[in-house]
């Protein structure tokens, strides 16, 4: 009867052993690379590292019009960098005071000509509350309460996405355009000029519908201190033809007061430090990605395993009850 | 000893799950993202014309209370008419409506507009060949009247003289006379109005009233006493005058 005892408390304790040894060794590989981690961020690592400032080469050739010097970063930008950039590490030089990863410089934002950088959904200014001719002779103005467009008006807008730090970004813009209030067509043509003169949406001579301009993807790179300027143009002609397209203008400036018609452009920008680009800075070794599967697996087992345990352990104890139920009625331990 | 090794392997599952956490999240990527949009919303127009065109009437009312004649009207036809001694306001026209554009406002004739009546010496009429319009045009605009217009021809001419603009900045209208080369803020609250009246005299002296009676007698089909051979005679009398609203570029 002890045999039999013996034999699956054995049964409960070996894979019992194996989770144990498993979880240590995984406990211990995490601990040396999360350490490893660390000192690789040492700032001894730092100062041997020189990241230069290259002209990007590949797909995207990045057309050098500003070499921001990190010294010279206003009091804004600063600021935003150490704080609002999403997923930034705040190490910009000027940056004087919290940690500092310091090898790693990542800085990147989006701006326009009158300043404004971008966070999330950004209030921007590609269509006005009003427009003034050439003649300085207000043309449409809203209660201020609207961004307006109506025939006649037209306005560029031009932002940049500026890698402020020295780590070579890899980036992607997306445009998208909607028009509500109407599915009929909005006679407003744009276009999309990147800053070595290539049309991404139009020509040079011909736009393109507002909503052609949406779905427009670009993806490139730009090394530490460089910059990537993009334009947007958009018109609604004041003369598209004859007394039609009049008749259709009117139309759409009268349905407004009723259903109002609108036109949406949005622009998103992704950055992220891009390690393995060549000429580029040696960028840190960031995430974990590479090795997500295999803890996802890791952490598969452990509850499997600890799921097994549990089970056996539930068995165990039915068992000792079981056996004690059939000694108490025959006497002798174990039973028959 | 069983419990003792749950305890630890419980412990070090929880551990290693944060380790995990702790690798994936304190080294996360340098991922910056920034997003922006704008709207806009089409301007309204809504530009509409009040136009009261009901320029000549069927029947006019006797309102001349020195006769002591009981008739209601002095006039009265199946159809319009025009007769010495009736007027009218031909068209009114005031814009309505509060666009988020600027706008000009000019008048034109979009139609061939006639008021002919042309006889000649003989009829004793007069010793010379004449021509005859005895109904006058008025042109009232903001602060500006210009009236004697017999010609329909030249009120049109001179009602494309007459412009006015809302400028959205400043909500104002403005007016000109000179067909735009000049401009000052209208007297007028709100929109001006442009209307354009007329008056056929009762009487001016004999020599009209013969004129009018030889009117009246061609209308009538009499031409008996006449001598109309030659003479181009129109008792028709019509205006077709459009008011346009245009965004100003």
């Amino acid at each position: 009867m002890n045999r039999y005892r013996s034999v699956k408390l054995n049964s409960g304790i070996r894979p019992l052993s194996i989770a144990l040894i498993l979880l240590l060794l995984l406990e211990a590989c995490s601990v040396i690379m999360l350490g490893s981690r660390l000192v690789g961020f040492s700032p001894a690592a730092k100062q041997r590292q020189y990241i230069p400032l290259n002209e990007e080469s590949g797909d995207t050739h990045l057309t050098v019009t500003k070499k921001p010097e990190p010294a010279k970063i206003s009091a804004s930008q600063t600021s935003f960098l150490s704080g609002g950039s999403a997923g930034g590490s705040g190490t910009f030089p000027s940056a004087a005071t919290g940690f500092r990863p310091a090898s790693y410089e990542h800085g990147f934002h989006v701006d326009d000509e009158e300043g404004l950088i971008w966070a999330t959904d950004t209030g921007i200014e590609l269509f006005k509350f009003s427009y003034e001719n050439g003649e300085n002779v207000c043309t449409v103005k809203g209660d201020g309460s609207k961004r307006l467009i109506a025939p006649g008006t037209s306005n560029t807008y031009t932002f940049t996405l500026l890698n402020t730090g020295t780590c070579t970004l890899d980036y992607e813009m997306t445009v998208d355009a909607y028009v509500t209030g109407t599915d009929q067509m909005i006679p407003i043509n744009a276009r999309l000029m990147d800053y070595t003169g290539e049309y991404l949406a139009g020509t040079a001579d011909d736009m393109v519908p507002i909503l052609d301009v949406g779905g427009i993807h670009r993806s490139g790179a730009i090394s530490g201190g460089y910059i990537a300027d993009y334009i947007i143009e958009w018109e609604w002609p004041f003369e598209r033809g004859g007394e039609a397209e009049d008749e259709y203008d009117t139309f759409l400036g009268d349905s407004t007061l009723e259903n109002e018609v609108s036109v949406m452009i949005v622009i998103t920008t992704v950055a992220e430090c891009n390690i393995d680009h060549e000429g580029g800075e040696p960028a840190p070794q960031t995430g974990d990605d590479t090795k997500m599967l295999f803890w996802l697996i890791v952490m598969v087992l452990t509850f499997v395993m600890l799921i097994i345990l549990l089970s056996s352990d539930r068995r165990r104890e039915e068992d000792e009850e079981e056996e004690t139920a059939i000694t108490a009625e025959t006497g002798t331990p174990g039973g028959p | 000893m069983k419990n003792k090794m749950m305890r630890i392997a419980s412990v070090l599952l929880v551990a290693t799950l944060l380790s995990t956490c702790v690798i994936s999240g304190t080294f996360a990527k340098y991922v910056t993202s920034g997003s922006a949009s704008d709207s806009a919303r089409v301007a309204k127009w809504g530009v509409r014309f009040d136009i009261d065109s009901d320029m000549f009437l069927t029947e006019y009312e006797y309102d001349d209370t020195t006769g002591g004649f009981t008739t209601d009207y002095s006039v009265q036809s199946t159809e319009k008419v025009v007769a010495p001694g009736t007027s009218g306001d031909a068209y009114s026209f005031t814009t309505t409506g509060t666009p988020e554009v600027s706008y000009i406002v000019s008048f034109a004739k979009t139609a061939d507009s006639t008021w002919k009546t042309i006889y000649t010496d003989g009829n004793g009429l007069g010793d010379d060949t004449k021509e005859y319009y005895p109904v006058k045009f008025t042109i009232t605009f903001d602060a500006y009247t210009n009236s004697g217009f017999t010609d329909v021809d030249d009120l049109a001419d001179a009602l494309a003289y007459y412009k006015y603009y809302y400028s959205v900045d400043e909500e104002t209208y403005y007016v000109s006379n000179d067909g735009g080369d000049t401009w000052t803020e209208a007297t007028a609250t709100g929109a001006p109005s442009m209307n354009i009246s007329w008056e056929w005299v009762y009487s001016v002296d004999a020599l009209t009233d013969t004129y009018d009676t030889f009117l009246g007698d061609v209308a009538a089909g009499v031409t008996d006493g006449y001598t109309t051979t030659g003479l181009t005679i129109s008792t028709d009398i019509s205006i077709d005058i459009t008011a346009t609203a245009t965004q100003i570029d």
